[in-house]
């Protein structure tokens, strides 16, 4: 009876597959290729051979991790944040006389000689090895570093009910955004930003600094009178002027159709002139053409925004995205980049909803791990 | 001066080897030997056009992404062919937990002679199965696989794969009895 079903199945259920479906296909899965990194997690095969080293090291690791937690339990501290450092690094990180509490104890640890400081935000400072510091307050809505040596690359997780300041030699560092360094040297301290904002101000003069520009401050350091006062205006004051901040431009006019945009828009990010590639693919959604590329094109202006640092701008163009295509090819990804953009914008309870929402629709994909990390944090 | 086309073409082994160490050029040219099979496949299991494409690209970016786990490279179809299977479970568990409405209209949408009717009868009675079941049978029954392939496909014993569409063909002759 079975094979009456069968060969009316295998006769009239030819699939139609052509050549065309076929570099269709290709065409839209290339920009996903790019961004794909190899990884082991799918790979059929269950033969595994660094499963049982790595198992091992885990174990060993754990044992030691339990053999330091019962030594540094054993003998007793009123330092609530001394971190378990090298003894030939000496890195104060001693808190004030009379303590306000953090919410958790930060960890230091030492890697390749330069100490990384991580604060119960998951903020970051990491230092050189010449470098002191130390860390006047951790509570929530408040950290306070006093910097008084060297170079410290600061790593601050965006979080606007929270202030984050740096002090070092009169010069006072009020963070506003995410990444920047502090370097303290004998008459003078340099402040550069990698990316974000920062407020940094001593006796004399305030600046805000954005990503891309640095600064140089006196500080305490400036010249003082017989009486031990500040002198009105000592020279030079600040060294270096702040760079004019670098914005990518909207992109030259194009005149050409929708696709020939793209297609420079390919050119220019292969050849990694990706300020250009984003400018294009701005003006390229800008258009108001109906045309299916245009939803490809806020995809990839996501991922550019996102791979150059723009988390607001990268959650906008996915969001944009969703919104021309919610049952789009790139649907089940562009909603993972959101929830990642966002999250990296800070913007931890809007990510975790678009998490939820994510794991109903997709409840077993690529992103489902990532989406639960969220949840989970 | 020779040209592109006048030198030996490489051998699938080494298009693997290339495609694990990134060459692009050499995964698009796994992939256009390999995408009808893997259509085939996928169709023949799912019965969807409207997935198709979306199925075949996820297939393919799994294998590209695991291309490092490849032990064999001369076993890349047998290979693609696991992943392949796994993606389309996967959908099939999915689809499966979402109204199927919308589906149902799509699939049977054209419904035209008595071969069409049995055949839309046929997969109407798979939906009712679990992947675990409809996936093994399809390719043993339908594709004219032997147990010994669709069990490797499978990633299962034979004894378990025969079990499995024993219990499959039970299930579908008292659906479309």
């Amino acid at each position: 009876m079975m094979d009456k079903y069968l060969s009316a199945s295998r006769s009239k259920g030819a699939v139609r597959w052509d050549d065309l479906r076929s570099r269709r296909t290709w065409d839209r899965m290339v920009p996903r290729l790019q961004d794909s990194e190899p990884e082991s997690e799918f790979a059929p095969s269950r033969h595994r051979p660094w499963l049982v080293p790595a198992v091992a090291a885990a174990c060993a690791a754990g044992i030691v991790v339990l053999v330091l937690v019962f030594l540094r339990s054993s003998t007793p501290s009123t330092d609530a944040f001394s971190p378990p450092v090298a003894s030939s690094r000496r890195l104060a990180l001693a808190p004030d006389p009379v303590p306000r509490r953090a919410p958790e104890t930060p960890i230091a640890v030492v890697r390749n000689g330069d100490a990384i400081l991580t604060l119960f935000d998951g903020s970051q400072a990491s230092a050189s090895a010449e470098a002191r510091f130390k860390l006047v307050s951790a509570a929530e809505h408040s950290i306070v570093i006093k910097q008084t040596r060297g170079l410290v690359a600061y790593a601050v997780t965006p979080n606007s009910r929270r202030t984050f300041v740096v002090k070092a030699h009169g010069v006072i560092v009020k963070v506003l955004g995410t990444l920047f360094s502090v370097n303290v040297g004998t008459d003078q301290v340099q402040v550069s930003v990698t990316r974000g904002r920062v407020l940094a101000s001593d006796a004399y003069r305030q600046v805000v600094l954005h990503g891309g520009e640095s600064v140089t401050l006196r500080g305490s350091f400036a010249p003082r009178d017989d009486q031990g006062r500040l002198a009105q205006n000592p020279m030079p004051m600040v060294q270096g002027t702040p760079r004019k901040r670098v914005r990518p431009a909207l992109g030259p006019v194009e005149t050409g159709s929708l696709k020939e945009i793209l297609k420079k828009v390919d050119e220019a990010r292969r050849a990694g002139r990706f300020t250009e590639a984003i400018g294009l693919l701005r003006r390229a959604t800008m258009s108001p053409d109906a045309d299916p590329d245009k939803t490809t094109a806020f995809f990839i202006l996501a991922r550019m925004e996102l791979s150059v640092g723009s988390c607001g701008a990268a959650a906008k163009a996915y969001r944009s995205y969703l919104n021309a295509a919610p049952r789009g090819t790139f649907a089940m990804d562009a909603l993972a980049g959101e929830v990642k953009a966002r999250w990296r914008c800070g913007q931890k309870a809007r990510a975790r909803a678009l998490a939820r929402e994510y794991l109903r629709r997709y409840p077993k994909t690529l992103h489902a791990s990532v989406m639960h990390g969220i949840l989970k944090e | 001066m020779a040209t592109l086309s006048l030198l030996p073409r490489p051998k699938k082994a080494d298009l693997v080897h290339l495609a694990r160490m990134g060459k692009e050029d050499a995964f698009k040219e796994l992939y256009f030997k390999h995408a009808g099979y893997v259509a085939r496949m996928v169709y023949a299991i799912t019965n969807s056009d409207s997935d198709l494409e979306d199925l075949v690209q996820e297939i393919f970016l799994g294998a590209y992404r695991s291309l490092p786990g490849l032990q064999d490279t001369e076993k890349f179809a047998a290979w693609l062919g696991k992943i392949a299977v796994r993606t389309i479970f996967a959908h099939l568990r999915r689809r499966r937990k979402v109204s199927t409405t919308n589906q149902d209209m799509d699939v049977y949408a054209a419904v035209d002679g008595e071969q069409e009717e049995l055949r839309c009868e046929l997969y109407r009675a798979l939906d009712s199965l679990p992947p675990k079941l409809r996936i093994p049978w399809v390719l043993h029954r339908h594709e004219k696989m032997s147990l010994g392939e669709t069990a490797e496909l499978c990633e299962i014993s034979l004894a378990t794969v025969k079990r499995l569409i024993r219990q499959a063909e039970r299930h579908l002759q008292e659906r479309l009895q």
